[in-house]
C-alpha cells in the first residue's frame, strides 16, 4: 500500500479508530492490531511475501530467547551467525542472485568460456532491505547483551512489521522501538497534530516536489543524447530533489504516522543539502542506515582502532557496501565509491567533523563562505546522483560527458517554471526550519490559529492540484 | 482512583477535539476538491466528457478515427430525428472486447429500440498484440477506464477523475493541459473530439510522415486477427441490433496508412463482409475514397473532412434504409 494512495487514506483512519477507541485499554490487543494492520498494509502489495516477514520474525524471536538461555560463547556466536545467514540469505537471494549470476557469466565469457546463464525471474519483495536490517539489529544487540530479549512474540512481531516504517524505513533499532511496544501509549492532542503536520510535509515533498521532478528527470535521462549540458545538469539537479523529496518525504510520513499512534521514530534526514562538506552530508542523509552500518559493520571491522589506514579501509568498505545495499547494479557500487572518494580526504586530514552544528545556527542567512561550501557540496552530490540514477555505467559516463560541454553555459531547453518556483519555495521553507526535526515542525506556530490552518489548507490544495498520479517511492526498490 | 478517572476524561476530551477538528478540516478540503472537479469538461482530456453525459439512444462506437472524424452535429443535418452520440475512444482503449461491450451497455438506454449505431472497424481493433494475455476474461483494457468506470453518466465523474485522469488537477480549471501552441483539443457534449491543430501544410506533412513511421513500428507489435476480438465485434453488433439499426463502417485513411493495414491484415475487408452477411447488416467501406479527404496525421480526418465525411455517411445511411 502506498502512503500517497486512496487505499492508505481509508486504511489509516480505520486503524486509528480501532487503535484508540477499541483496543486502547489492552496493550496486547493494541499490539496485535498493529501486527494485523501491518500485515494487511504489506499484503496489499503481495500477500505471498508476508511469509518472509513471518519467518524472519520467528527466527529472530527464537534466536533471541536461545541467546539468553546459553552462556557458551561458541553457541552464542553460532546462533548469531544463524540469524545473519537466514536474514541475509533471503536478502541475497531475492536481491542479488541474478546480479551475481550475470557477473559470473560475464567474467567467464571474458576468459573465453561461454556459459548459459541460469537467471531466475525473481520479484524483489518490497522493503526486504529495511526489515532485514531492523530485525538483525535486534539479534546483534541481544548477542552483545545490550538488549534483553523479548518474551512477547506479539510485541516483537509488531516491532518487525510496524507498518509506518516497514517498507522504506527509517530502520529502527530494537533498543529504541521495541520498548515502546511494552508501554501503554497515551493519546496526546499536540503529538497527534504534530504527526499530521509531518505527514502533510512529507506528502508535499513526495507528491509536489519529487513526483513532478520525476517527469522531467525521466525525459532528460532517457533522451540525454539530445540535450545540452545545461539541461543535463538541470536534469541531475531535479533528480537530487526528486530523491530527497521522495525518500525524506516517505520518512516524514512514516514518522508522522507513528506519532499518530503514540510512537517516536528517529529522524532520518536532517536537511542534508545544507551541508558544508560531504562528511556533514553523510551525517544528515539517511541517518538510520548510516548509523546502522557504523554500529553493525564499521565498529565490528575495527572502526578507528587500528590507526588511520585501518579507519580509511573500513570507511571505504562501508561506502561500497552501502552502495551495494541500494541495489544489484554496478552503478550503486560506483556511487558508493565516488562518495568514498569525496569523504576519505576529509577523514585523512581529520576534517570530517568540522561541521557538526547546524549551518548559520544563530543567523537568518548563511555567510558567503557557508553559501559557497553548501553550493560545492551540493554540486558534488548532484554529480554522484547521476551515477546513482543511470541505468548502467555507460549511461552514467555518457550523461556526465554530456554535462561538461560548452553548452553547459547555455540556457536549458527544458525550463519548467512552475517546478523551479516550487523548488525555490521548498528550499526556502527547508532553510527556515533547518534547526528542527522537519521543516514545518515549528514554523508558523506563532501565527494565529486561523492563519496556520489556512497555510495547511493551502499546502493540501497544492498537493491536490499539482500531484501526479500515484507514483511509487524510489526506495521501495531497494 | 480519582486521578485515573480524570486522566481518562482528559484523554477522551482531547481525542474528541482531535477527531472533530480533523473531520472539519477534511470536509472543507474535500469540498474544495469537489468544486475543482466540477470544473472538469471537454478540455480535461479526450475521454472524460463521454462519462458525464446522459445515457443515449444512438451511438457511434470505435477507435479515435471515429472519435475525431465522425461529427454528430454534421450528421444531424441529414438525420435530424436521430441525435447520435459519439462513444468512440482510441486504438489503445477500445479494440473490440468485453470491457468495451460492457461500457456500451452502460451508455445505452435500456429501452432504446429505434436507434442508429455506427460501428467503426479497422484492422487494429480486432488484432492481437504480441505478449498480450487475451482470453474470455483477460483483456488489456480491463485496467483502463473502460473496465474501471462503472457509472458512465454522472457529472462530475469522481470515479474517472480520481482513478483514470492522467493530468494534474490544476489543468482542470486552467484548461491548459491539452491545449498548447494554440491548438484546440476539446470533446463536445455530443462526444465528438475536436482536434484543431491550426498548423501549416508543411507541418501537417511532417506529422503525417512521423505518424506513418511510428505506425510501421507499432505494426510489428500486432500479430494479426484475434478470434476473441472478432467474436466480441460480433457480440457488440448483435447487442446493438437489438436496440436499432447497425452500420459497419471502415473510414478513409491516408494511402500510406492503408498500405500498413493491408500488410497487417490483407483479408480484413473480406472478413468484414463475412461478418456483415452473417449478421445481416451493411458494411460501408470508404477506403477507395482516401484521396478525397484531408488528414491531421495520416489516420484521423481533419475537421472539414470529418464534417464532409459525416454528411456523406449519414446520406449513405438514409439511402440504405
Amino acid at each position: 500500500m502506498l502512503f500517497n494512495s486512496i487505499d492508505f487514506a481509508v486504511f489509516l483512519p480505520i486503524v486509528f479508530v480501532l487503535y484508540w477507541f477499541v483496543t486502547q485499554k489492552h496493550l496486547k490487543l493494541q499490539n496485535a492490531l498493529i501486527v494485523v494492520a501491518s500485515y494487511v498494509f504489506y499484503g496489499w502489495w503481495d500477500w505471498r511475501f508476508l511469509s518472509l516477514i513471518v519467518f524472519s520474525t520467528l527466527v529472530d524471536y527464537s534466536i533471541g530467547l536461545w541467546l539468553q538461555q546459553t552462556n557458551s560463547e561458541t553457541k552464542r556466536r553460532s546462533l548469531l551467525w544463524l540469524s545473519i545467514l537466514a536474514n541475509l540469505g533471503f536478502l541475497g537471494f531475492f536481491k542479488y542472485y541474478n546480479f551475481f549470476v550475470d557477473n559470473f557469466v560475464t567474467a567467464f565469457s571474458f576468459f573465453g568460456s561461454a556459459i548459459q546463464p541460469n537467471t531466475l525471474n525473481i520479484i524483489l519483495p518490497v522493503g526486504i532491505s529495511f526489515y532485514t536490517f531492523q530485525t538483525l539489529s535486534y539479534t546483534i544487540d541481544v548477542y552483545r547483551r545490550k538488549l534483553e530479549p523479548t518474551k512477547d512474540v506479539v510485541a516483537f512481531a509488531a516491532f518487525v512489521s510496524f507498518f509506518p516504517q516497514l517498507v522504506a524505513g527509517p530502520i529502527e533499532r530494537a533498543t529504541n522501538l521495541l520498548p515502546q511496544f511494552y508501554q501503554q501509549r497515551q493519546f496526546h492532542y499536540s503529538k497527534a497534530v504534530d504527526g499530521l503536520r509531518q505527514i502533510l510535509w512529507g506528502l508535499f515533498k513526495k507528491i509536489v516536489i519529487a513526483d513532478n521532478c520525476a517527469v522531467f528527470v525521466n525525459t532528460i535521462f532517457d533522451g540525454h543524447a539530445g540535450y545540452s549540458g545545461s539541461t543535463l545538469f538541470l536534469g541531475a539537479v531535479f533528480f537530487a530533489f526528486q530523491i530527497y523529496g521522495d525518500f525524506s518525504g516517505y520518512s516524514d510520513i512514516a514518522i508522522g504516522t507513528a506519532r499518530l499512534f503514540g510512537f517516536n521514530l528517529k529522524q532520518n534526514f536532517a536537511f542534508p543539502y545544507f551541508s558544508r562538506d560531504m562528511a556533514e552530508f553523510w551525517r544528515r542523509w539517511h541517518i538510520s542506515l548510516s548509523t546502522w552500518f557504523r554500529d553493525y559493520v564499521y565498529i565490528p571491522l575495527g572502526g578507528s582502532r587500528g590507526g588511520k589506514g585501518m579507519q580509511l579501509r573500513n570507511v571505504l568498505i562501508i561506502f561500497l557496501v552501502s552502495g551495494f545495499w541500494h541495489g544489484a547494479n554496478w552503478t550503486f557500487i560506483v556511487w558508493g565509491a565516488l562518495n568514498a572518494a569525496y569523504f576519505l580526504p576529509l577523514l585523512w586530514t581529520n576534517r570530517n567533523r568540522k561541521h557538526t552544528n547546524v549551518v548559520a545556527e544563530h543567523n537568518k542567512l548563511p555567510s558567503v563562505k557557508e553559501l559557497l561550501l553548501m553550493g560545492l557540496t551540493f554540486v558534488a552530490t548532484v554529480l554522484a546522483w547521476v551515477v546513482f540514477r543511470a541505468d548502467n555505467i555507460g549511461h552514467a559516463v555518457a550523461y556526465l560527458k554530456g554535462i561538461f560541454q560548452r553548452s553547459l553555459l547555455s540556457i536549458p531547453e527544458v525550463r519548467p517554471s512552475f517546478l523551479l518556483l516550487f523548488i525555490l519555495v521548498f528550499v526556502f521553507i527547508e532553510w527556515w526550519g533547518r534547526r528542527d526535526q522537519y521543516a514545518i515542525e515549528k514554523l508558523w506556530l506563532e501565527y494565529p490559529r486561523w492563519l496556520r490552518l489556512l497555510i495547511y489548507y493551502f499546502i493540501i490544495m497544492l498537493i491536490f492540484l499539482y500531484g501526479v498520479k500515484e507514483q511509487e517511492f524510489i526506495y521501495f526498490q531497494f | 482512583m480519582a486521578l485515573k478517572s480524570r486522566s481518562l476524561f482528559i484523554f477522551s476530551f482531547s481525542m474528541k477535539r482531535f477527531i472533530w477538528h480533523i473531520i472539519g478540516f477534511i470536509l472543507i478540503t474535500g469540498l474544495s476538491c469537489y468544486i475543482i472537479f466540477m470544473q472538469a469538461d471537454g478540455y480535461t482530456d479526450a475521454f472524460y466528457v463521454k462519462f458525464t453525459t446522459p445515457k443515449q439512444n444512438s451511438l457511434i462506437v470505435g477507435s479515435s478515427r471515429a472519435a475525431q472524424g465522425l461529427q454528430p452535429n454534421s450528421m444531424s443535418r441529414v438525420l435530424p430525428n436521430y441525435p447520435i452520440y459519439n462513444y468512440a475512444f482510441s486504438r489503445i482503449h477500445t479494440p473490440y472486447g468485453k470491457p468495451y461491450l460492457e461500457s456500451i451497455k452502460l451508455k445505452l438506454k435500456e429501452d432504446s429500440k429505434k436507434g442508429i449505431f455506427i460501428v467503426e472497424v479497422n484492422p487494429w481493433s480486432i488484432c492481437k498484440q504480441k505478449n498480450e494475455v487475451l482470453d474470455s476474461v483477460n483483456f488489456r483494457e480491463n485496467n483502463s477506464f473502460l473496465g474501471g468506470v462503472k457509472n458512465v453518466s454522472v457529472k462530475p465523474n469522481l470515479e474517472y477523475l480520481m482513478n483514470f485522469y492522467e493530468g494534474k488537477n490544476v489543468d482542470i480549471f486552467t484548461k491548459k493541459g491539452t491545449n498548447y501552441h494554440k491548438e484546440i483539443l476539446f470533446v463536445h457534449d455530443d462526444g465528438w473530439y475536436e482536434v484543431n491543430l491550426n498548423d501549416s501544410p508543411k507541418k501537417r506533412d511532417q506529422r503525417i510522415n512521423s505518424t506513418i513511421t511510428s505506425y510501421s513500428k507499432i505494426r510489428t507489435d500486432y500479430q494479426g486477427l484475434s478470434d476473441i476480438r472478432l467474436d466480441y465485434l460480433k457480440q457488440t453488433i448483435d447487442f446493438l441490433q437489438y436496440h436499432g439499426k447497425v452500420f459497419m463502417v471502415r473510414m478513409p485513411v491516408h494511402s500510406n496508412m492503408l498500405a500498413i493495414e493491408k500488410e497487417l491484415m490483407p483479408d480484413f475487408d473480406q472478413k468484414m463482409l463475412e461478418v456483415s452477411m452473417e449478421l445481416e447488416l451493411p458494411y460501408f467501406n470508404f477506403t477507395h475514397m482516401v484521396d478525397q479527404f484531408q488528414y491531421t496525421d495520416g489516420h484521423h480526418l481533419d475537421i472539414d473532412s470529418g464534417s464532409k465525411f459525416s454528411v456523406l455517411l449519414a446520406q449513405k445511411i438514409v439511402a440504405s434504409q
